[in-house]
């Protein structure tokens, strides 16, 4: 996760690893499982700021970048997502 | 720790009453600001599962009218030769946006993600999707007036409908 704070607003970028897999039945009859985020969310300083609902469709390791207002200096950013089969992490810089 | 003088004379059964009681007052209390927040952020079931594009608008927005908006601009590349990753940006100088609903016309899933905007301050989200096949992408931005929506083609060589 990069921040770039200017004019009392931040802009995030996060990078997550993940497979975002569709799920299905590949040529040779392997069935893999369906695995992909479901929800990011981020928070500013304890309060939800973005909440992202994802399907599928987001490509493998998902970028991601938006602003978040009133930021300054010292204030706690925290990205966290889960996926369709309960895992999750989160990342959390000061600005 | 020195109790209060009404709690150290109730015997040990009241204050468990006590306890139960303001448990259930509590829950009284939070319960409605509770339901009404996991309503208004849930996700969008009913759309991820759906397979047509108007079907998945049907059940995002259902009667709801839509206008066209050109303060909505979508970035991305006009020939994506990898459907797998297509970087997309949406920039939007539209006021008090409270969603971002990013849809492709001709993928399995048309929904491709609903982003909540909690907070005022983003004028744009930009993330990287998958395409099956060429279409349009279709954005429709939310706001406290109504919806917009904004429109791009773009022509895919090699779909990203890998498993």
């Amino acid at each position: 996760m990069r921040l770039q704070l200017r004019g009392g607003e931040v802009t995030v970028r996060a990078l997550i690893r993940h497979p975002m897999a569709i799920g299905g039945r590949l040529k040779s009859g392997v069935v893999i499982a369906a695995h992909f985020i479901t929800e990011v969310t981020c928070t500013h300083n304890g309060t939800v700021v973005m909440r992202a609902h994802w399907g599928p469709g987001i490509a493998k390791n998902p970028y991601l970048s938006f602003v978040v207002g009133h930021a300054s200096s010292g204030d706690e950013l925290i990205i966290r997502w889960i996926d369709n089969i309960g895992e999750s992490d989160e990342f959390k810089t000061k600005i | 720790m020195i109790e209060s003088y009404e709690q150290s004379l109730a015997p040990p059964n009241s204050k468990r009453r006590r306890s139960i009681l303001k448990g259930v007052v509590t829950g009284i209390v939070l319960w409605p600001a509770k339901w009404v927040r996991a309503f208004e952020l849930s996700r969008p079931i009913v759309a991820f599962q759906r397979d047509q594009l108007d079907e998945t608008l049907d059940a995002l927005f259902a009667d709801r009218t839509i206008l066209p908006h050109d303060g909505i601009n979508i970035i991305a590349t006009d020939l994506a030769e990898n459907g797998a990753v297509v970087p997309i940006k949406i920039e939007f100088s539209i006021d008090h946006v409270a969603s971002v609903i990013i849809l492709a016309t001709e993928n399995p899933i048309p929904l491709i993600a609903k982003f909540d905007f909690l907070a005022r301050g983003t004028d744009f989200v930009a993330t990287r999707i998958k395409l099956a096949s060429s279409c349009d992408i279709l954005v429709v931005v939310e706001t406290q007036d109504g919806l917009y929506s904004s429109r791009k083609s773009i022509e895919v060589t090699i779909g990203g409908c890998s498993v």
